[in-house]
């Protein structure tokens, strides 16, 4: 059988419904080929739901993970209980910690027997807090995981070997994308989201009674991590008019304290960049560490250590591109004053929610080319950013290209663009929002990165509970988010074209 | 040496007790299996937590020095 090729034949029609993008049993995005299939997915309507071949991994339960989860409880599970599955004893911990915190209930773990496998039982009406520690922390275990797990066996000496190999190698090649690190200045994880989770757990460990700072409107669970596993939760200061500078300067001048502050780079979906120079010179003197996550940036594009102490990444996303595996990415800067706190106790984090040996080895070779990928879809996007730009249906469009570029150019390389990430409303609201997305061909379902082009509707997808509040953010709830792939660019403005056709259609 | 006749404390009732045969009168093959349940979480991790891990690890070994096959 030919394996589905997203470049000619995008996963976007309605019988792709629940389909895995890419075509490979590990894909870590999921078909939702029209407007109702993704509102349907959040209101949890079983003809979508049931329709998953996969889904992003730490939103949809991978059909191996589901299995694990299935195997743990048959194994361990007294009569009304339920069981999920953690890499590792200290991540079911934290686990069932959250879920006694959240809603009273008590869990009981129980090694799985394989590596370090941990099961948490709890009553089955404590499983959506589970499963939102699932996502909001990251901890996850990988479909490969599952698999190798579920099948028994020990990983044989040659893949522990290969394995091993594949982490190192990732380590250097991290490691020599920002100046003057080296392989033991990264840390890796099973996603980037417990790569981000780790970092906000260990700043907390000096100071658990502050709160952390989040400048700019991030990534759903890149707040959640910060407001849902601290005391003192996180100011949260989005759309900032000085890229932060004002609040964090008044937030110090009223004697407030702060565990960290957090920015990404630039942030999704609004693509707004925060002043990195200004804050940095600002947290310097206060002793607070700047993390800086520069997933949609790439670290070929910016180099954030010019102002960050830390750099989370997620790798499942343009440094991998295939969509195939899921990992996460810490790095630490020598010379910064939280370097050896932090290079002493990110080996136990990372050895709690590790990036699996199968995984590395995937992601190792679909790393290969990171660089000329980057530089391929910089110049696709900016392409169509530019005709985008000249298009009446439009209504507004965001692309670090004119969204706080000169902040992003504070960080962006003398060779680095302004990435393939893309933002946009279109005129005539929710009906011509639907209209246009049911008629885009181009590959529809949640992540980004992907060698191929991939779209949502993001603020649905991210924030179906909180429009009102992911609107007074910035984000409206019509917004779409598109990922510029690989493809030829005059394909893709012909995709486009087509889909602006129908608008004009209906009028 | 083999010593199939350790004695337990049971903390039930209080006293020594030894460790009975799985398979009929006599411990075959001084083989032995045992389980120990997870820990039931009632709040964050702290280092007490260990000495579970730490007795069952110690009652293991015990086990594997006086001759029981694990």
């Amino acid at each position: 059988m030919v394996v589905r090729d997203p470049f000619t034949k995008p996963f976007c029609g309605a019988e792709d419904l629940g389909k895995a993008i890419p075509e490979n049993d590990h894909a870590v995005s999921v078909c939702l080929p029209r407007w109702e299939d993704v509102i349907g997915y959040e209101e949890g309507k079983a003809e979508v739901i049931d329709a998953f071949e996969s889904g992003y991994p730490r939103f949809v339960p991978h059909p191996f993970v589901a299995e694990l989860f299935l195997a743990a409880q048959e194994e361990f599970a007294k009569k009304d209980e339920v069981a999920m599955v953690f890499p590792s004893l200290a991540a079911a911990w934290r686990c069932a910690d959250y879920i006694k915190r959240r809603c009273g209930a008590t869990s009981r773990l129980e090694s799985y027997g394989w590596e370090n496998l941990t099961a948490v039982l709890f009553k089955e009406e404590a499983f959506t807090w589970g499963w939102k520690y699932w996502q909001h922390s990251g901890e996850i275990v990988s479909s490969r995981l599952a698999e190798a797990a579920l099948a028994d066996a020990p990983v044989n000496d040659e893949a522990v070997e290969a394995g091993k190999q594949a982490i190192s190698v990732l380590r250097q090649r991290i490691a020599k994308l920002y100046h003057g690190l080296t392989g033991k200045d990264v840390f890796l994880f099973s996603s980037g989201m417990a790569a981000i989770a780790a970092v906000h757990r260990l700043l907390l460990i000096d100071k658990p009674e502050d709160p952390s700072i989040q400048i700019e409107f991030p990534y759903l669970d890149s707040l959640k991590v910060q407001q849902e596993f601290a005391e003192a939760g996180a100011a949260d200061f989005s759309i900032t008019e000085s890229g932060g500078v004002e609040e964090v300067k008044t937030w110090f001048e009223e004697g407030k304290r702060a565990t960290a502050v957090f920015t990404e780079l630039p942030s999704n979906p609004l693509l707004r960049t925060a002043n990195l120079e200004r804050l940095a010179s600002i947290l310097n003197k206060k002793g607070v560490p700047l993390v800086v996550d520069d997933t949609v940036a790439t670290a070929i594009n910016t180099d954030a250590f010019r102002y960050a102490d830390v750099v989370t990444t997620s790798l499942t996303k343009m440094f991998s591109g295939a969509g195939d595996v899921a990992g996460g990415a810490v790095v630490v800067k020598p010379g910064t004053e939280f370097y050896e706190l932090l290079r002493e106790r990110l080996p136990s984090e990372e050895a709690a929610s590790p990036l699996f040996l199968h995984d590395a080895r995937v992601l190792e070779v679909n790393s290969r080319h990171f660089r000329e990928r980057v530089e391929a879809t910089n110049e696709n996007a900016a392409e169509l950013v530019d005709w985008l730009r000249t298009r009446p249906e439009i209504k507004n469009l965001w692309h670090p290209s004119s969204e706080c570029r000169d902040y992003y150019d504070q960080v962006r390389r003398s060779s680095g663009g302004y990435g393939a990430l893309i933002s946009f409303v279109i005129k005539g609201g929710e009906p011509a929002a639907r209209a246009f997305y049911d008629a885009l061909a181009i590959s529809k379902g949640p992540s980004l990165g992907t060698d191929f082009s991939l779209v949502c509707p993001y603020t649905l997808l991210a924030h179906y509970d909180e429009l009102e509040w992911a609107a007074k953010r910035g984000a409206p709830a019509n917004l779409l988010r598109i990922w510029v792939g690989l493809e030829d660019p005059e394909d893709l403005r012909g995709r486009f074209e087509e889909a602006f056709g129908v608008l004009g259609e209906s009028g | 040496m083999l010593s199939p006749m350790m004695r337990l404390f049971e903390t039930m009732s209080r006293e020594l007790r030894g460790l009975l045969p799985l398979h009929g009168e006599v411990f075959q093959f001084y083989c032995c299996e045992f389980y120990c349940c997870g820990p039931t979480v009632y709040g964050a991790a702290h280092i007490s937590k260990f000495r579970a891990f730490v007795l069952r690890d110690v009652f293991r070994r015990t086990l594997e020095l006086s001759g029981f096959t694990p």
